[in-house]
């Protein structure tokens, strides 16, 4: 009896140690499973713009709209990740922090703040009949729940959630510039923030903005010439010649019984956005004590016999181009294709405006077409005159 | 440790970048608006007026303005002053807004205008400087335009803004007036010496009860500076060896008498003939009264005594025979000479 007594005992010590054995073996395995979240897949945070929380505009002070890139005080904030297992979530909390590990202490990244998320502004892949509302936010924490948890069954595709970005509804990111923060994730099976089943943390930063800061000179490109060349689009190739201009014959000789005519050019570009004058400066020709008269002030037309010394703009003269220029009053050559013309004499101290534009010029070429006619009486004589061209832009 | 020193790079680069591409200047100046030059004369080397307009943006105070001419037009750009340019003895001839301004300083490339400082208005100004000499090539250049708080151009500008010229070549027109002497004679002349056209005056029978008479024309345009002479040459109508007489002297028509003369104006007695038409061409005394005729070989008819445009005469001719004149054929060729004196 007492054998059989002590082998009773023994086989009870045997299955208690066995039990307790198993219970080593088994028990943490259980505890850790029933009280750790599992870990979120393929966590990510987009974030609408890297700017600090204190940029709101570009380097030239252009406002950036809330939820833009440039615009780190207003931003928005998209989570997206894949569950790791089915089951019901009813609440989520995302904790800013300036590390990442949950369980430990958070600090929340400096000027960082969500009190002004308001609303989840997407959610999309979850199952059907969630609904997640903002429950409450704190400057660095934001909690959203559901009014029951919803079984989640989607384990294969991300899911998404959107905060901010607008003007009234937007997270402010840390006001300091290339720092990293965190946002731990954690989602509970209930809509209390009671019993945490899955969690993951995500990162991000801030970024310093690189301004970009450029100027574009005042422009202005002016020849003058006696020769027509191609502007060579888009080089504007200047003009570039003597100047050296004949009026007349092959002999450059005028005659009383008809008119000779001969052309110069201008060309001009400018990035002058107030517009830009041509104007002329000049006597008529003179030989001497003598000169052919000028034409006058009022365009006329061409009159053989009578002495006349004028000039205008040649619109019809293929090589003439002008997109941006205009004739002035006088100087157009006249109406319905009649070439007329003028000249001031005065315009020796006071220049002529010959053609205006209102604005920038990519490259016009201006043809300006000159009149010599004289008289029987005009004297005999070398005639000469420099026109000059002036160009004034105005920036 | 990584981490840090990309911080540190990162942020050095940034610090960098914006000291190179912002000056200190250039945060706080505002731009000069509806800025303009217009240079009086932009031939290469000319001596030149400058007219500076611009429009301050604001009511900072100004005490000095310069006037920096340079090759670019950007101040963060070391200047280089534009070929031979002198700016060393401008002077301010006008000024407007902003008045007050004397000239300060200046250099072959720059002009410093002063006063006492003052606000400013906001305004637009002009500023006109006399006496710079353009650059010595065709070039595009720019004038740099600053505006000071001090009297003296120390410290930094206010406000900025560039303008640009150039100088050119000019277009240089020349033209020959040769010396013309546009001289023609016929019996018609519609127009100009092109439209001439004939020469033979059949005067058919002559009678001692009316006077035979006819006309041709000349015209003449001469630039000759000292003028022309036209002679009549020729002689009166023969037939062999007879002549109706020529009128040596003025004389009126006188029926049933051997007369043959001309002259160059509209007669009454009889009706033929038309006065000069345009041109400066004065008639000779002796020719220039109606009804009064005279024909000597050689006679000056017209003259000028400088230039004149084209001029048409008419010679109106006149035949009178007495009751004895000879039967016969009378003829005669008369020509008209134009000496021009240049």
């Amino acid at each position: 009896m007492g054998k059989i007594s002590a082998h009773i005992v023994r086989l009870a010590d045997f299955f208690l140690a066995t039990f307790f054995l198993l219970l080593l073996i088994f028990l943490p395995t259980r505890l850790v499973g029933a009280s750790s979240p599992n870990q979120l897949i393929s966590r990510s945070l987009t974030v609408t713009s890297s700017a600090d929380g204190l940029i709101t505009s570009d380097i030239a002070g252009n406002p950036a709209a809330p939820g833009s890139g440039g615009n780190g005080a207003e931003t928005g904030e998209t989570f997206s990740f894949i569950l790791p297992q089915t089951g019901n979530i009813g609440s989520i909390d995302l904790l800013y922090c300036t590390t990442p590990l949950p369980g430990t202490t958070c600090t929340a990244p400096t000027g960082l703040n969500t009190n002004n998320v308001h609303a989840v502004q997407n959610q999309t892949n979850w199952a059907a009949g969630t609904s997640f509302s903002v429950s409450t936010v704190t400057v660095n924490d934001i909690k959203i729940s559901q009014a029951s948890p919803v079984n989640q069954t989607n384990t294969s595709t991300p899911v998404v959630l959107t905060f901010g970005g607008l003007a009234t509804d937007y997270i402010t990111n840390p006001t300091t510039p290339n720092t990293t923060f965190f946002v731990r994730i954690s989602l509970y099976s209930d809509n209390a923030f009671t019993n945490e089943v899955d969690q993951g943390t995500v990162a991000s930063s801030t970024a310093t903005q690189i301004n970009l800061t450029a100027k574009v000179q005042e422009e202005l490109a002016f020849s003058v010439g006696t020769t027509y060349v191609s502007p060579n689009s888009p080089t504007c190739t200047p003009l570039n010649d003597a100047g050296a201009l004949q009026l007349g014959d092959s002999n450059g000789i005028l005659s009383a019984s008809q008119a000779y005519f001969a052309n110069s050019y201008f060309r001009v570009s400018t990035n002058a956005t107030h517009g830009l004058v041509i104007e002329y400066s000049g006597n008529t020709l003179t030989s001497g004590s003598n000169n052919i008269t000028a034409i006058g002030t009022t365009e006329a037309t061409s009159t053989p016999g009578s002495p006349q010394f004028g000039l205008g703009m040649d619109l019809t003269d293929p090589d003439n181009s002008f997109t941006y220029l205009t004739p002035t009053t006088n100087y157009g050559l006249g109406g319905a294709g009649t070439p007329e013309f003028a000249f001031s004499t005065a315009s020796i101290t006071s220049p002529v405006p010959l053609a205006t534009s209102n604005g920038i010029i990519v490259c016009d070429t201006g043809s300006v077409r000159y009149i010599g006619n004289i008289a029987y009486s005009t004297p005999a004589g070398i005639y000469n005159t420099t026109i000059t061209y002036i160009a004034i832009p105005t920036y | 440790m990584h981490k840090l020193k990309y911080a540190a790079y990162g942020i050095s680069f940034t610090a960098l970048a914006v000291i190179a591409l912002l000056s200190p200047s250039q945060v706080r100046a505002a731009e000069l608006i509806d800025r303009s030059l217009e240079i009086s004369n932009p031939v290469v080397s000319a001596t030149s007026t400058y007219n500076f307009t611009f429009t301050l943006p604001d009511t900072t105070q100004v005490g000095s303005i310069s006037f920096l001419f340079c090759t670019q037009p950007l101040d963060a750009i070391p200047c280089s002053a534009p070929s031979n340019i002198d700016t060393s003895n401008a002077t301010l001839t006008q000024q407007s807004g902003e008045t007050g301004f004397v000239i300060g300083q200046q250099s072959t490339n720059m002009i410093l205008i002063t006063r006492i400082p003052a606000p400013t208005s906001s305004e637009q100004v002009q500023y006109v400087f006399n006496n710079i000499i353009n650059p010595s090539t065709t070039l595009n250049f720019f004038i740099r335009i600053s505006t000071f708080q001090t009297n003296n151009g120390s410290g930094a500008y206010t406000d900025f803004g560039a303008v640009a010229t150039a100088t050119t070549t000019g277009v240089s027109v020349r033209t020959q007036v040769p010396p013309i002497l546009d001289f023609c004679t016929g019996l018609i002349i519609t127009g100009d010496c092109s439209t001439a056209s004939g020469y033979f005056i059949q005067f058919g029978n002559f009678s001692s009860l009316n006077t035979a008479n006819a006309t041709s024309m000349m015209e003449v345009g001469t630039n000759a500076s000292s003028g022309i002479v036209i002679t009549v040459n020729g002689t009166t109508m023969t037939a062999g060896n007879y002549v109706i007489n020529n009128l040596a002297n003025q004389t009126p028509n006188t029926i049933g008498t051997s007369q043959f003369g001309l002259n160059l104006r509209a007669n009454t007695n009889p009706v033929v003939g038309n006065d000069p038409i345009g041109g400066s061409v004065v008639l000779a005394a002796d020719y220039d009264v109606p009804n009064q005729y005279q024909f000597n070989n050689g006679d000056i008819i017209a003259y000028s005594s400088g230039p004149t445009d084209l001029a048409k005469l008419t010679a109106s001719y006149i035949v009178n025979i007495s009751k004895s004149q000879t039967v016969g054929i009378y003829d005669t060729t008369l020509t008209y000479i134009c000496t021009a004196s240049f």
